[in-house]
Order: structure tokens, then C-alpha cells, then sequence
């Protein structure tokens, strides 16, 4: 098996007061086992969007899957029948939450939030969950995990709860892991230690991640692909070293020529002119149309489609002038 | 003989704003049914300069004391001891209505911009206010004076009649700097101005307050815990830890050569958007204390990678490294 994860051609759509309207089109990814694939984006880009439906957690209300396949393992993520993907969620495929201090239960202990996991989907007895919990939050180093185990949330720091996070995702070793901004809400130094544990873990539990974050230092440390997303569709997609080497889809290139850098003075950082488009306003061709500064080479009426470039196979782009 | 050295160069301005020694302790409560009193020491003697066209940064972690250092300076907290001089006049010292008047040249633009700006009210009436609150125009010029404000910052003038709600984060902050510049003061604080908004917006947001330093000769301070920000936009920048400065310099000299383990610490651990640049994540260790029982000594000694046995016991002495520079540390004696 070539690919842990094969998303094709995803699309999503949110209702609002005056119909439905396009949240994601046409996503299209890979991931190979054992790599971390970063989606990058702003808010509003349908990052967390794609993670959400590819897990089966869009509300079932207000939103729907317009099209596409998700083949996980070789089984469609999209047609599964719930008993089905019940089963694989939370244990094959898992998911970290963003702002660890309000996705963990306020009124459960800590420990026994991990423990949970392990009951329901390792056929084990209760003892033995707690058991592997307890082994579970040394491996995330948390200090003196069993007197930690019947903590509650609120008695935990943030770093602390993103800990236990880490630790419930990774309970059933998952082959897959989605992340949605596992270290926003974090400070600097513990977003830092988060990333190197995620990192240690990586290796040593042998799984493939997804890993969503609007911040395009964290995406250079973890990511080994990386896929820019803007207002709602994959812009660029190549390898870490190719996409900030050789960055070719107007906005990924203007995306980074605004950001600062820490290690160097920063003379020459221009803004990107204008704004994201609205759901309800979203152009029919070109999403980043009336932003680029190439516009003016360009048409506004076709959506392009996302390519490799001629000369790098791995390297797919979604840009009329970019073919 | 240091006379003769200062008049050859240029003459040399009186800073605009002086802290000395500023120092604010919360009291808080904790505990049910038996209460325990703490105290917080969220600014504990905190000293610096900013000159006039400065832009200067207040770096550190979340609860490190850097918005309050922010707030007791505008007075919208009452810091328990120190000094606040905007050039000659002491802010602490003001009665009420001289603070008011005193504010129109220290202003301030908050962080979130969705809840800093009242829903209920249309733009133009939110920037009017502050302007008939100092009897400053008559209602009628008070409407074009706005319009021109908001062409300023980069609105349509139409925007005037909107409510908040119309507008993305971006225009809202642009909202909140508008309001800022209302009275061409001489100091802006921008306490974590650009934190909530996206990459592409935090650059417009910045170069508009780079604008405006230029046009009206304004200083700031520049409160962030973003790093690369505060390299980019200010010339001078503290780093804060629980409550106290640990080192102060030119951006160049703090973010290329920084001397405290804590910048050092700090500035490992901001992604740098580049992979080809390693980074010694797996070093760091330990979170921020709590700031209610920080440890004894150097509040950092124990995540300190240089740890000294005089660290434990003894706070650093604030120490001058050359000009312009500062550092408390045992290391630097």
C-alpha cells in the first residue's frame, strides 16, 4: 500500500440563511505512511473543514459532503457505515484538538479520560486501561503520573492538557493523526516542547500525521509535505524543502514575503493587499483572483486545476500561469 | 569630560516616556470555605525609556506581567509604587480630570477587535465620543473629521454609518488604531495589536501603524509575544519573565546576541519559517511557574540551562551592558 490516506476531489458545503455554500472544493491529497503532511492556511480556509469531514465530525445539520473519496487504508472514509467508522475513529485514526483546556471534559479526571479510549477500543478491563493510561502520560512526560491520573482539567496547565490530548489521541497507536493546531493556544516554549514530543513520538509509534496550523515556522519543523490552502481549495502542494525553496503559487509566495523572521532583519516584507472572499461571495474561477499581483495576465473566470509543474512531479500548483 | 562627549554628538532629547521602579501586586483569593490571601507580583520593579519616534517592545510569555506594564502606564490599572513621567509630568501624580486631559496624548489599542468595539453602536458614533467627552469639535465637523480619520487608517469613509459587525478583524483593528489616533497623541500602546489577526492581515496592520509613526512622529509601546513581530517593527525591545525585565537592547542585539538564558530560551523556541534552519527544540524544558509562588532567587533558575549555585537564593542584580543595554543575571556581574 502506496498511501495511508488518499483524498480525492473533496468537496463540502455549508448551509446559510440563503442556501448552501461551498466550505471546501476539490481536496485532493496523499499521504504516505509514516510522513506528516502540514495544511496551511488562514482562518476561514477550510483546514479544520477538511479535517473534520475526513473524520466524520461535520454536524449533520447545516453541512454536507458535496463530493469526493477519502480512501483510508484502502476503505472510503465518505460511504462507511457509522458502526464502522466508530470503530476506526479514535483508535486506527485519531484526532488532537485545538485549545487543550476546553476539549477535555471539565467533569471527568484527567487519567480517566485516557482510559476511556483504551476500554472502548482495546477490549481491555478497566483495570488494565488505567493501567495503560498511566503508561500513556509517562510516555507524553507528564511528571508523576499517578498522582496527576486524578487530576481534573481545570487543575492542569495548558501545556499539561495538550499533554493529555497527545495521550488520549495516541492511546490505540493509531496509524493516523490528525492535529488541528495542537500548539496555538501554547506559549512559545511549551509550543516548542510539544513539537519535539510529537516528533519523538512520531518515530517511535510508526504513524502518519496531519497537521493543521496557520503558522508557517511550526509547518518548516514538522511537516516532511506541505499543502497551502486559500479560501477553501489546495493552492500548492510539494515538499517541505521544495515549498519554501521554490514557492510558486502567487499567494504561497506572498504568504511568504509577509511573515517576519526572528533569525535576520527584515527590510523588504510587503503585505498582501486586500482580503480573503467571503463564503457567500467566492468567485467562480481563480479563488485569489482580484488579490494576485499577476492578475493582470490572468482570466477571473476559470478555476484552475491543480497540476504538477512540468519539471517536478511532486510539486502541484493551482494557478493558470503557473502550468 | 562626559559633557564634552555628549556635545559632540547630537544633543541629546529627553526620553518622551520614563517607568521607574514601577511595581504593581494583585491580591488575590484562593480557597473555599477558608480563604487564603496571595499576593501576585505582576510588575515588580520594572525600569525603561522609550524616545521620542521609538517604537519600543515589551516581549515575554503569556502572564509575564507585559499588559499590565501597558495598563498601569495609561493608569487603567493604579500600580501600587513607582513613576511614570511623559516627559516632564508625572502621571502618577495627576488628579482625575488632569488624567483625562493627560490621555488624549497616551492612547491605547487592545488586542481582540471583536470585543473592544461596542456592537451596539455605528463606528462613526464610537469615534465620536471621545472627541465630545474633550469638547474638541462641534457634532457637525466631528462627522468629517471621522471621515477623514477613517481614510487615514485605510477605511472607505462610508464605513462610518457600519456597525462592528460588518467588518472582518482586519478593518475592526483598523477601527481600533483610528480611535487611537484621535487625538494625535504622542505615545500609542499597542498591547498585542496584531495577535488575533492572519499573517497576510498582521502585515497591512503593521505597515498602517509604521505609517502613522512616520506621519504624526509617534512612539509605542509595542506589547507582543511574537518575537519576529517585535523584531521587525520596533527599534528597542524588553524581554519579561514573571513580572520583572530580564534583559533590555536594540532588537538587533537581544534577537542576534542575546545574553540572558531566558531570551536565549525564548528565541530558540519561535519557529523560524525555514526548514532548512535546525532548531534545539529537544533542549527545553520545564513550564512558567506559577506567579503566585515564583521560585526563590532568579525566578528562571530552574529551567535554566546555565544554573549557578547563587541562582536559588539571590534575585540578579539589573546590570548596564554597555549602552542602551541591559541584563539581570548572575552571569553578568
Amino acid at each position: 500500500m502506496e498511501y495511508i490516506l488518499e483524498v480525492n476531489n473533496l468537496s463540502t458545503a455549508f448551509r446559510l440563511r440563503s442556501g448552501w455554500y461551498p466550505a471546501t472544493t476539490d481536496i485532493s491529497f496523499c499521504l504516505k505512511p509514516n510522513k506528516t503532511l502540514a495544511v496551511v492556511g488562514e482562518s476561514g480556509c477550510g483546514k479544520s473543514v477538511t479535517a473534520y469531514s475526513l473524520m466524520g465530525l461535520l454536524p449533520e445539520h447545516g453541512s454536507r459532503i458535496e463530493s469526493g473519496t477519502a480512501l483510508f487504508k484502502g476503505e472510503d472514509l465518505l460511504t462507511m457505515s457509522p458502526e464502522r467508522l466508530r470503530k476506526i475513529r479514535g483508535s486506527a485514526m485519531t484526532m488532537i484538538f485545538q485549545e487543550p483546556m476546553t476539549s477535555l471534559n471539565p467533569v471527568l479526571t484527567a487519567g480517566s479520560q485516557i482510559a476511556e479510549a483504551v476500554y472502548y477500543h482495546m477490549g481491555v478491563g478497566q483495570a488494565a486501561a488505567k493501567k495503560r493510561a498511566l503508561e500513556l502520560m509517562d510516555m507524553v512526560k507528564i511528571p508523576a503520573p499517578e498522582s496527576r491520573y486524578n487530576d481534573y482539567p481545570h487543575h492542569l496547565s495548558g501545556g499539561m492538557c495538550q499533554r493529555i490530548m497527545i495521550a488520549m489521541a495516541l492511546a490505540c497507536e493509531p496509524d493516523l493523526v490528525f492535529a488541528d493546531e495542537p500548539t496555538t493556544a501554547l506559549d512559545v516554549t511549551i509550543q516548542a516542547q510539544m513539537l519535539y514530543l510529537l516528533h519523538e513520538l512520531k518515530l517511535r509509534q510508526q504513524m502518519s500525521m496531519v497537521f493543521i496550523t496557520h503558522d508557517l515556522g511550526v509547518v518548516a519543523h514538522v511537516a516532511d509535505q506541505v499543502a497551502v490552502m486559500y479560501a477553501g481549495t489546495i493552492v500548492e502542494t510539494a515538499p517541505v524543502k521544495e515549498l519554501f525553496g521554490n514557492p510558486t503559487h502567487p499567494y504561497t509566495r506572498a504568504l511568504l514575503s509577509s511573515i517576519p523572521r526572528l533569525d535576520r532583519d527584515n527590510r523588504n516584507l510587503s503585505p498582501i493587499q486586500g482580503m480573503v472572499p467571503a463564503i457567500d461571495a467566492m468567485p467562480g474561477g481563480c479563488r485569489f483572483f482580484g488579490r494576485c499581483p499577476r492578475k493582470n495576465q490572468c482570466r477571473p473566470d476559470e478555476l484552475p486545476r491543480l497540476l504538477p509543474l512540468k519539471n517536478d512531479p511532486d510539486h502541484l500548483v493551482r494557478c493558470l500561469l503557473c502550468e | 569630560m562626559r559633557v564634552k562627549v555628549r556635545s559632540m554628538n547630537a544633543p541629546i532629547k529627553p526620553p518622551l516616556l520614563t517607568v521607574r521602579n514601577l511595581k504593581k501586586h494583585f491580591k488575590i483569593k484562593r480557597g473555599f470555605p477558608k480563604s487564603v490571601t496571595y499576593t501576585v507580583k505582576a510588575v515588580d520593579d520594572v525600569s525603561f525609556t522609550i524616545n521620542e519616534k521609538e517604537a519600543f517592545g515589551l516581549a515575554g510569555e503569556s502572564g509575564c506581567g507585559k499588559s499590565t506594564v501597558g495598563r498601569c502606564i495609561l493608569r487603567l490599572i493604579e500600580p501600587n509604587s513607582g513613576e511614570v513621567l511623559l516627559r516632564d509630568t508625572n502621571v502618577l501624580d495627576l488628579e482625575k480630570h488632569q488624567l483625562r486631559s493627560m490621555r488624549k496624548n497616551m492612547q491605547i489599542i487592545f488586542q481582540d477587535p471583536y470585543s473592544s468595539l461596542n456592537p451596539r453602536r455605528t463606528i462613526g458614533q464610537t469615534l465620536a465620543e471621545p472627541m465630545a467627552v474633550h469638547h474638541l469639535y462641534p457634532d457637525k465637523e466631528a462627522r468629517e473629521v471621522v471621515a477623514a480619520l477613517l481614510e487615514n487608517v485605510g477605511l472607505s469613509a462610508n464605513a462610518i454609518d457600519k456597525y462592528p459587525h460588518e467588518f472582518s478583524g482586519g478593518q475592526r483593528q483598523r477601527v481600533g488604531i483610528a480611535r487611537a489616533i484621535l487625538f494625535n497623541p504622542d505615545l500609542i500602546i499597542a498591547d498585542e495589536a496584531v495577535s488575533a489577526l492572519d499573517v497576510s492581515i498582521q502585515m497591512q496592520i503593521l505597515h498602517l501603524l509604521q505609517d502613522l509613526k512616520e506621519k504624526h512622529a509617534l512612539s509605542y509601546l509595542f506589547i507582543s509575544h511574537d518575537l519576529a513581530v517585535v523584531r521587525h517593527f520596533c527599534q528597542r525591545v524588553a524581554i519579561m519573565y514573571l513580572g520583572r525585565f530580564v534583559e533590555l537592547g536594540t532588537v538587533t542585539q537581544i534577537f542576534d546576541n542575546p545574553l540572558h538564558p531566558y531570551t536565549v530560551t525564548l528565541r530558540n523556541a519561535s519557529p523560524i519559517p525555514d526548514p532548512s534552519v535546525s532548531q534545539p527544540f529537544a533542549q527545553l524544558k520545564g513550564e512558567v511557574p506559577s506567579p503566585i509562588s515564583p521560585p526563590r532567587g532568579c525566578h528562571f533558575h530552574p529551567r535554566c540551562a546555565k544554573v549557578m549555585d547563587i541562582c536559588s537564593s539571590v534575585y540578579p542584580q539589573w546590570v548596564d551592558i554597555g549602552q542602551e543595554r541591559g541584563a539581570a543575571c548572575h552571569l553578568y556581574p
